[in-house]
């Protein structure tokens, strides 16, 4: 399965990679993904979400309908390494984007997931939920983070969903600067009620 | 200066924020919040001329059709426009004007021309078609005000949320600026020019912030529709743009405004400029403060005379009236309800800025991103099909090896 995703001329990773990596900061920048949820960084590792066959790429749009389930998440890093990973995902325009009061709210969170694998091998801190955002259209962000070593679900998992701050959420952690992240948009469906 | 980069800021915000910003220009009935700022013209225009020439319309004639577009323009969002049947048959409903006995049997151009002898001899060299080209860009509400039409409701006619401001505009601030001065400005009978340009001007733009702030404070005298001939000198420089015959007329009561210079044109773009220039050429006056802070009258009026020799003409005050005359109104309120009144439009302001600029960050960030996806994705086509052309060549030298030793064989 991973082998149909990723072009097979890219299985090894080729210096262009790391340019790959690096022009995918923009798209962060300029959503104002790096500045509301993350500090600055270096894109180290690829991260990729799959609603169904739907793949995400910053900024796009996807359907709450769409992201009720949970999403395929793999994660590749050049030079394999026995690392940990951690996954969150949040939502920094909740309530809504011109008044953000429960920002950033915590979708997800997965710890120790194994370094080249799904996010379903790892331990869900924060059950899943999708995207139901009440107005405007909100950004739902995943970061990924290194973990050095194992960390275990019980200290890590937050009360509240409301108000989560992932960059105090790395420091309290040790995890550092996220190695990767990528966001998608979503807004409350047209329910074409008829009054 | 930094008045003069607000001005700037607004009028690109304005062109940013869409065509919503300059109705008149545009398709007026559609957009425009009221009817009246329309100018003549246009309202001509829009009403396909349903009616004859305004000009020798009657003035009964005139408020139908004013009713006619009004009712259009309500409905223009719901139902379709060519439904003229349907809306003949709300015209009574809304009426909103009443006209004194004395006008309604007149023809328009009977009016217009009583109101251009009101304003003094110095029209006395306007001809027809200056006249025609000065009607027609006269707003509906200047022309209807000026004729002495009497709006029974004024808040459905102008803009709601122009409706506090205009009051507003004279306590919001202790301190005061160029803009401020004019609204302040005793109310002296200056007849039509003056209230046209500022009309005109108003319909064209509200680009600049200051000159919304400017706007909305005139348009909201204007639904008034009191008889009163204001004379903001500020809109007056608009105008000048719009219709040079304006420059001829009345050359000795709106010396000042006029001499300001034809600084706005219809393009948004010189719009922004004119008005900055007009402001700056206002805030030189003034402290020039960066803000549009709001000056009590007594400062403003205190200021007027510095204002005036500043700007590029040498004209006598003309004092807007009808802002006076509007302030003195509103100002009955109380200056803290009026100040909430600001307040919440300013918020709502920033809080639509705000919400635009996310917009343009959402679609920039998505376009980069589209843009670095198809890159990859051409490097990665270009790499496969080079494989793919190395496996035929592989293939094909394969081939070729088989052919001669199997020819080489049956030798």
């Amino acid at each position: 399965r991973q082998l149909q995703r990723t072009p097979p001329t890219l299985l090894h990773f080729s210096p262009k990679r790391e340019v790959d990596m690096a022009r995918s900061l923009d798209p962060l920048v300029v959503g104002k993904v790096v500045g509301d949820v993350l500090d600055m960084f270096i894109p180290v590792a690829e991260l990729t979400v799959h609603y169904g066959s739907r793949q995400i790429a910053n900024g796009c749009e996807i359907k709450p309908s769409a992201a009720a389930n949970r999403p395929r998440v793999q994660i590749d890093r050049p030079r394999a390494f026995a690392d940990f990973y951690t996954l969150v995902m949040v939502d920094p325009d909740a309530p809504s984007p011109s008044e953000p009061t429960f920002r950033e709210w915590l979708h997800w969170m997965v710890v120790d997931i194994p370094e080249g694998s799904d996010a379903s091998r790892g331990k869900e801190a924060m059950p899943y939920m999708g995207p139901q955002p009440p107005t405007g259209i909100h950004r739902y962000v995943f970061a990924l983070f290194k973990q050095r070593g194992v960390m275990g679900v019980a200290n890590q998992a937050p009360e509240t969903r409301s108000n989560f701050n992932t960059r105090q959420f790395a420091v309290d952690n040790g995890l550092g600067l996220p190695v990767a992240a990528v966001y998608f948009n979503s807004q409350k469906e047209a329910t074409n009620k008829r009054r | 200066m930094n008045s003069y980069m607000n001005f700037k800021n607004y009028g690109d915000t304005s062109q940013l924020d869409g065509s919503g910003s300059k109705p008149a220009v545009n398709t007026p009935l559609a957009r425009q919040s009221s009817v009246y700022s329309l100018t003549i013209d246009e309202l001509q225009n829009t009403l396909g001329g349903m009616g004859k020439d305004f000009g020798s319309m009657n003035m009964d004639e005139l408020l139908k059709n004013i009713w006619t577009a009004e009712e259009t323009q309500a409905m223009a969002s719901s139902v379709s426009v060519g439904d003229w049947s349907a809306l003949g048959g709300n015209l009574q409903k809304q009426g909103s004007l009443t006209l004194p006995r004395t006008l309604s049997q007149k023809t328009v151009d009977e009016v217009w021309r009583d109101l251009l002898k009101e304003s003094g001899g110095g029209s006395g060299l306007m001809e027809l078609q200056q006249r025609q080209a000065t009607l027609g860009e006269m707003t509906l509400e200047e022309f209807l005000l000026r004729a002495g039409a009497v709006g029974e409701a004024t808040q459905p006619i102008g803009r709601p949320n122009n409706g506090g401001f205009y009051g507003e505009i004279p306590q919001s601030d202790t301190k005061s600026n160029g803009l401020t001065f004019e609204f302040q400005q005793p109310a002296r009978n200056h007849g039509l020019v003056a209230n046209q340009i500022m009309e005109n001007h108003n319909a064209v733009s509200n680009a600049p912030a200051t000159l919304v702030q400017n706007g909305h404070a005139v348009r909201s005298s204007q639904p008034q529709l009191q008889l009163h001939q204001p004379q903001p000198l500020f809109p007056k420089q608009v105008t000048v743009a719009f219709g040079t015959p304006m420059n001829l007329v009345n050359n000795a009561q709106l010396a000042s405004p006029e001499a300001r210079g034809p600084i706005v044109a219809r393009a948004e773009p010189t719009v922004s400029t004119g008005i900055a220039q007009g402001g700056g050429a206002i805030q030189s006056g003034a402290t020039g403060k960066a803000d549009l802070s709001i000056g009590a009258p007594p400062v403003a009026a205190r200021f007027l005379p510095n204002v005036i020799p500043k700007s590029n003409d040498n004209t006598p005050s003309l004092p807007p009236s009808h802002y006076a005359y509007g302030e003195g109104i509103r100002g009955r309120k109380s200056s803290g309800a009026v100040e909430k009144v600001v307040e919440r439009r300013r918020r709502r302001m920033i809080k639509n800025r705000e919400s635009a600029a996310r917009s343009r960050a959402r679609k920039q960030a998505y376009t980069l991103e589209l843009e670095a996806e198809v890159a990859k994705l051409k490097e990665v086509n270009e790499e496969l099909q080079k494989k793919q052309a190395e496996v035929l060549e592989i293939q094909k030298n394969q081939i070729l090896e088989k052919m001669k030793s199997s020819l080489g064989g049956k030798r």
